[in-house]
């Protein structure tokens, strides 16, 4: 009983603290106001107050601070890079970016990738296939995927060497070719790239739009995830046809960092559309750069992964079939469905003595 | 790594050659002092001669009567 | 060492355009590309200002730092020219400049632009002195000949000035120091109300 007294004696106690502090914020915003009642507001601040060279304002400082945040004027020029504009802020602010961040951290993520994927390498080595090439092989990717893979990886790499040259160039190249050269070399680099990029767009769209439905995610990559791809613990995860990882290239680089470069690369390929401001041309320069760099950092480990880390993965897509050792070990759900759907795997002997197989076009590449 | 030896040698002479262009005796063409027909000490002689009649032009020009 | 500095007095310039005119005579600068431009603010109603621009030759220059292939140069002058033979047409420049200077003489589909195009401060360019390359890239060089800009030398009402940056500046603090509390510039509005 007492000390349920106690307790709410303390708690009023407590609230008539709050309340008091309360009141002592609100009254000493208040009070100073009172000045305003005594005062006449209009004669303070109203038009009809004495004229005073002191108090007066300049009536162009409205107008200047205007220009000087980037209002317009009127302007009887006229051209395709006339502006109205006295002050534009957003060159300044790109510069910063441009110079700054995305040359030094962009620079040096891209080596560390690199760097990683070397020390990866070191490491662990090759990935085997485990049981050893069985000898026959099925359909991995038709003939229509893998010049669709092919046209965009080139183009891709194209697009890369000649986008990291006109951003690293002047820290990298000019030192060893000197200006002229590099003058060159930019301009032939600045075409290749600004007219190999719609078309690149195009191999990424119908890459989207082709490849989508085997990359949907299901329960089978949470697995794949949790075993880090066959990394942590001996057995080698389930996957289907695509497998977590490679569904991470394709919705985070494929899909959202190439759609980020597609429409900004558009926006700075035309600059004939007539709608981009400098200020959406240089929003645009940084979003393409940034994302671009985290795609190639990220294309670094598609490419590893593909060629050098894995043993039998690359000749699925050069000439189209996988061994079937290879496709039990990394993509035993979609070697399953393969079998269950009636293809019937094919002897190497027979693809090299060029006798038609079951089922694919070209044998090129390989 | 090339194998053929015409092809070592090719590329020990484009390495070669990319690294002359590093080297200080090579004469780079770089803006404003390139094609030999400038250089920096002479440019800054000409501003220096020039400095007086600029800034007596300027005040005799933009200066109220 | 000097450094080459432009200032328009707003309060004398009177939107005649004879800058613009005599700086696309002078250099014979095709259509569509303009070196100057003037710029009127509050355009028609009272109060209104015009200002020339072109070039401001900054000393730490955002063109000359994003620029790709490192094209630009300031001279011994303090003069911020480029190199046309350089110059890819990239258009960075064109975002850079806080005031819209570098021009181009296209704007086409897949970035085709041509070469980058901007005030020179009458100064010519990476060529020979007076030479007729000299003249076709980057038009006449008067500094050379101990001239000041032409737009400049030109201005009817000397709202333009050009020239030594420490000269411009004492030319138009005197200016300032007469105009003193005159109530056209300062004031006005406090004294006769608005739209006086």
């Amino acid at each position: 009983m007492r000390s349920q007294a106690q307790a709410t004696k303390a708690s009023r106690r407590w609230r008539a603290m709050l309340w008091s502090l309360f009141a002592i914020i609100i009254l000493a915003m208040a009070l100073p106001s009172i000045g305003y009642l005594v005062a006449d507001a209009a004669q303070v601040y109203g038009p009809e107050r004495e004229f005073s060279e002191e108090r007066a304002t300049n009536p162009r400082s409205e107008m200047w601070r205007d220009a000087r945040f980037g209002e317009g004027g009127f302007t009887t020029q006229t051209g395709p890079y006339v502006t109205n504009q006295m002050i534009a802020n957003i060159g300044e602010n790109w510069r910063q970016v441009r110079t700054g961040p995305m040359t030094t951290i962009g620079g040096w993520f891209l080596i560390a990738v690199l760097v990683l994927i070397s020390l990866f390498f070191a490491f662990t080595g090759r990935a085997r296939i485990e049981e050893g090439r069985s000898g026959m092989t099925v359909v991995r990717w038709k003939g229509y995927e893998r010049f669709l893979h092919w046209f965009t990886a080139l183009s891709f790499i194209v697009l890369a060497i000649t986008g990291l040259s006109l951003l690293f160039g002047r820290y990298v190249l000019i030192p060893v070719v000197g200006h002229s050269g590099f003058a060159g070399y930019a301009q032939g680099a600045m075409y290749v790239h600004n007219f190999l990029g719609p078309a690149f767009s195009v191999g990424v769209l119908f890459m989207i739009i082709l490849w989508a439905k085997d990359n949907i995610p299901n329960r089978t990559d949470l697995q794949w995830f949790k075993q880090g791809g066959g990394i942590v613990g001996g057995k080698h995860p389930s996957a289907g046809k695509m497998n977590g990882g490679e569904k991470v290239w394709f919705w985070g680089g494929v899909f959202t960092l190439g759609l980020i470069v597609i429409v900004s690369g558009f926006i700075l390929d035309f600059p004939n559309w007539g709608f981009q401001t400098r200020e959406i041309m240089a929003w645009s320069q940084s979003i393409h750069a940034i994302a671009a760099i985290i795609w190639i950092g990220f294309f670094f480990g598609h490419a590893y992964i593909g060629t050098l880390g894995t043993e039998g993965a690359l000749e699925g897509m050069t000439r189209g079939r996988v061994d079937t050792n290879w496709a039990k070990q990394h993509h035993d759900l979609w070697y399953e469905d393969v079998i269950a759907r009636g293809e019937r795997p094919v002897p190497e002997s027979e693809l090299e003595d060029g006798k038609a197989p079951a089922h694919p076009a070209g044998q090129s590449g390989h | 790594m090339p194998r053929k030896p015409l092809h070592l040698l090719a590329l020990a002479l484009l390495s070669g050659a990319l690294a002359a262009c590093g080297s200080d005796q090579t004469t780079m063409y770089e803006p404003g002092v390139y094609k030999g027909k400038q250089d920096a000490a002479a440019s800054e002689e000409a501003a220096e001669r020039r400095s007086g009649e600029l800034r007596s032009r300027a005040e005799r020009g933009f200066t109220d009567r | 060492m000097a450094r080459m500095k432009f200032l328009c007095d707003a309060e004398r310039c009177i939107e005649c355009q004879a800058c613009v005119t005599a700086c696309k005579n002078e250099h014979e600068v095709p259509w569509g590309v303009n070196r100057r431009r003037v710029i009127v603010m509050n355009d028609g109603k009272p109060g209104e200002k015009a200002v020339s621009v072109a070039c401001m030759h900054c000393t730490d220059a955002p063109c000359a730092a994003v620029c790709p292939v490192d094209c630009f140069y300031t001279t011994a002058d303090g003069i911020v020219l480029h190199d046309k033979d350089l110059c890819i047409g990239c258009g960075y420049c064109f975002y850079a400049c806080p005031f819209g200077a570098p021009q181009y003489p296209q704007q086409s589909a897949f970035g085709v632009r041509g070469k980058m195009d901007k005030c020179t401060f009458c100064a010519g360019g990476p060529e020979e002195v007076h030479s007729s390359a000299e003249l076709t890239k980057y038009g006449t060089n008067r500094v050379e000949e101990g001239k000041l800009p032409l737009c400049a030398e030109m201005c009817s009402t000397k709202a333009l000035l050009a020239g030594d940056g420490d000269i411009v500046a004492d030319i138009y603090r005197k200016r300032i120091i007469t105009r003193g509390g005159r109530p056209q510039t300062w004031g006005w509005e406090a004294a006769y109300g608005e739209g006086v």
